[in-house]
């Protein structure tokens, strides 16, 4: 057993030693999205090109009566930039606002990078009417009826995204603040189109980053009322009417533009999923560490054919080591090497990300634990093709051709290179798999299952197809 | 001596194309083992099923008494392999090499890194040991090659064509270690090559192989006698002209002549390299004959100013044997 792991280590210091490979496996990928992050993040630069993202929303909120508005307010900043018409943003009641709005501002405001619109069922009625979307198979007067509508348009492409804001929004941000309330929960679903994932990932960040605002701000008044009516009782009934009315002005004030808190590229690097930079780094750095690993995965268990080139398989094999052995430590060797140069690139995305940001950022998520088993997974999966493809190829002819044949197309189908093909055909790549999971993760999702699964589960067969293969093909 | 290497009725069939067709031999132990054939006689093939990389169709091989078929493992342990090209890892040191083949065969520790010291002097690589292996010449690396072969101190050697493309020198000292493994060692030595004065010069005995047969075994003077190939004698003679009579005289009273030719001055011939006329006699044991040729040619008042003497060679023998030479 332990001659496998010398097979093992034998590759990868092979691999390790040679600079040519070195370059294939670390500076290409990093340089690529690195000139990819600099182009469309920016470094220092406070715009983008990746702007006026089309989004609808329909904001189905019911504050209680007096209560704020805050789907409103999301609603408002999303399909805008700026807040409700309604809204006072006087500089009465936002002192801290500067007289010129812009001044001080050194990010791009939300608005300039999102366009949206408010869906409502006068724009759902005409886009059926225009043939736009297939007529929609729920009642008008339902209120699933918009929804349905919103979604069909995000399928179609007119959107890159619906933001769909529940009635109970206000109640359940309300609750946090209200010491006389049980804290609620509720849910805001973004709908993305598949084939405009990083408009939809910036799209959700966005949302993220609006709504955890509100949720630290009502947590930060419902402590600071807590602390109060435990000191002065007679505080809490005070707490109504107007006076909450003002507390809810406060949010507004929150996000008046030029304040500085609601900004694209300002935003504290720890929440770098939220950001641009981040978004963009994780979802360009991920699918070209996923397409380079890819090259590492295969070449790496079809460098059998290279070592029966140059007779080193050979002499291995005449030596008393079970055949097995070698290709057990082949796979082992691969699954380390590319293991190991996804991490390497995925800490120099990191750095890049924090020069880009300027301060230290982690922009893969906080769940280190996944991001770990989600390595493991595209690791397996990746050296379990690479085994499959020596067992069924049958020279190093048909390896060297269907090797780049193989990777580009799984590439392509993966969004390596700036492109999204439908989801239906993008998932019959481990790229996306693995892409999509790195993209879930950054954006502070553990849903990722399903993509654990998959790439598990290709990982393994194609694993145990190879080596049937391998012993019945592979002689010397 | 006892045998160390034993191959009975060995063959491999590729759908209908028989590439050997059972061939038998063995080997003894401390023997110098010559496999001689041209490109695609079936000498790869057999070499391969013996070293275990391919399944024979039938029969069997032993090495140690151990058979490659039922107890391949402990068979492959007493076998050394020196491939014909570098198998090694360029981007490696000679050391890092030495010691992923040493481990392959089991070696660890203490045990590995005295053996790897060894090998690496016996090639006289001592201080390249932590070059890399790309930075080496061509004769340093077929030393290297040599090394992780005889790493694990094997009981039997194969060497395919050592000595191919590199110089003289190299190629020399590749052939003194040849003999020093047999003399120093007492290691059994199976030997493939293109050039019949290696195989002439190492092998104790000699195995020729053409398609996927033994067309002929045993040593090399052996081989040329069963042949019967004899010495070619090429007396130069100037202007003098060599009677019939003479040249009967010769074939009749010197033992092993079996043939007297002349061929005259001024005219083409294949030994001419200008105008002399020249005498050309076939003999068995030619160096034997010919103070018998002078003394006549004395006797009949002819000038010899130079004498020949070409001696048969396993090429020749491989020739007569198969109407081709090796190279083809």
């Amino acid at each position: 057993m332990d001659k496998l792991w010398v097979v093992a280590f034998k590759d990868i210091r092979t691999r390790f030693t040679d600079r040519r490979l070195l370059m294939i496996m670390f500076a290409a990928p990093l340089a690529i999205a690195t000139i990819i992050g600099l182009a469309f993040g920016g470094l220092g630069s406070s715009s983008s090109p990746i702007s006026h993202i089309p989004v609808a929303v329909i904001n189905e909120d019911r504050p209680a009566p007096g209560g704020t508005a805050f789907g409103g307010i999301l609603a408002g900043v999303l399909t805008s930039g700026q807040l409700p018409e309604e809204a006072d943003t006087s500089l009465s009641t936002c002192p801290q606002i500067a007289n010129d709005p812009g001044q001080g501002s050194t990010g791009m405001s939300l608005g300039e990078l999102i366009s949206g619109r408010a869906f409502d069922e006068t724009q759902a009625q005409t886009l059926v009417a225009a043939n736009k979307i297939a007529p929609i198979q729920v009642p008008e007067n339902s209120p699933d009826y918009l929804i349905a509508a919103a979604k069909a348009a995000v399928d179609k492409n007119l959107y890159a995204a619906v933001v769909i804001i529940p009635p109970d929004f206000s109640r359940a941000l309300a609750s946090l603040s209200d010491p006389r309330l049980a804290p609620a929960s509720t849910t805001i679903m973004v709908y993305g189109n598949g084939d405009d994932s990083l408009s939809a990932v910036i799209v959700r960040s966005v949302v993220d980053s609006i709504t955890a605002q509100f949720v630290s701000g009502n947590i930060a008044i419902g402590a600071t009322l807590t602390e109060l009516v435990s000191q002065t009782p007679a505080a809490l009934s005070a707490f109504s009417g107007a006076k909450a009315q003002e507390l809810g002005n406060l949010f507004i004030c929150a996000f008046v533009p030029g304040n500085g808190l609601v900004q694209v590229v300002d935003k504290p690097v720890q929440a770098a999923p939220n950001t641009l930079a981040g978004t963009l780094l994780v979802t360009f750095g991920a699918a070209q560490a996923l397409f380079f690993a890819l090259f590492t995965g295969i070449n790496g268990v079809l460098s059998m054919y290279d070592e029966r080139k140059n007779g080193t398989l050979g002499r291995i094999l005449v030596s008393p080591t079970p055949r097995w052995v070698v290709l057990g430590g082949k796979l082992v060797g691969t699954f380390v090497s590319v293991l190991a140069q996804l991490v390497i690139l995925m800490l120099a995305l990191t750095a890049v990300g924090s020069l880009l940001e300027g301060r230290p950022a982690f922009i893969w998520g906080n769940n280190v634990g996944m991001l770990f088993l989600v390595l493991m997974a595209v690791s397996l999966a990746v050296s379990g093709l690479g085994v499959f493809l020596a067992g069924l190829l049958k020279d190093m002819e048909q390896a060297a051709t269907l090797r780049q044949v193989l990777t580009m197309a799984l590439g392509v189908l993966g969004g390596t290179f700036g492109f999204q093909l439908p989801r239906s055909v993008a998932q019959f790549s481990l790229v996306y798999w693995g892409r999509d999971a790195f993209d879930l993760l950054a954006a502070g999702h553990g849903e990722i299952w399903l993509n654990l699964l998959v790439l598990f589960v290709q990982g393994a067969v194609l694993f145990g197809i190879g080596l049937v293969f391998f012993n019945r093909k592979f002689e010397v | 001596m006892s045998v160390i290497l034993e191959v009975k009725q060995l063959a491999k069939n590729y759908g209908d194309f028989s590439a050997v067709k059972g061939i038998s031999f063995d080997i003894q132990k401390g023997e110098i083992f010559s496999l001689l054939g041209p490109n695609g006689a079936g000498k790869t093939t057999t070499i391969s099923m013996i070293s275990g990389l391919l399944a024979p169709t039938s029969g069997d091989a032993s090495i140690g008494g151990y058979s490659i078929t039922r107890q391949p493992l402990e068979a492959k342990r007493l076998l050394g392999v020196v491939p014909q090209e570098i198998a090694l890892y360029p981007t490696l040191s000679a050391r890092q090499n030495l010691e992923f083949f040493g481990h392959m065969y089991g070696l660890r520790g203490k045990d590995l890194a005295r053996r790897i010291d060894t090998m690496l002097d016996f090639v006289e690589l001592s201080d390249r040991q932590s070059d890399r292996i790309e930075t080496f010449s061509g004769g340093m690396k077929r030393r290297i090659n040599i090394a992780a072969g005889l790493l694990h101190d094997p009981q039997v050697i194969y060497m395919d064509e050592p000595t191919v493309g590199i110089d003289p020198q190299s190629r020399r000292r590749i052939l003194d270690t040849v003999k020093l493994l047999r003399e120093q060692r007492g290691m059994t030595v199976l030997y493939t090559t293109h050039l019949m004065e290696e195989a002439q010069e190492l092998s104790d005995r000699v195995g020729i192989i053409d398609h996927g047969e033994i067309i002929a075994l045993g040593t090399p003077g052996d081989l040329i006698l069963q042949v019967g190939e004899q010495d070619r004698l090429i007396f130069k003679v100037g202007q003098a002209a060599v009677s019939n009579k003479t040249l009967e005289h010769i074939r009749a009273s010197v033992e092993g002549v079996t043939s007297a030719l002349f061929d005259p001055p001024g005219e083409a011939g294949d030994n001419k390299t200008n105008g002399s006329g020249l005498m050309v006699v076939n003999a068995k044991r030619g160096r034997k004959a010919m103070p018998f040729i002078l003394r006549l040619t004395d006797e009949a008042g002819i000038p010899v100013e130079s004498v020949e003497v070409h001696e048969p060679d396993l090429e020749a023998v491989f020739l007569h044997l198969t109407g081709r030479a090796l190279r083809d």
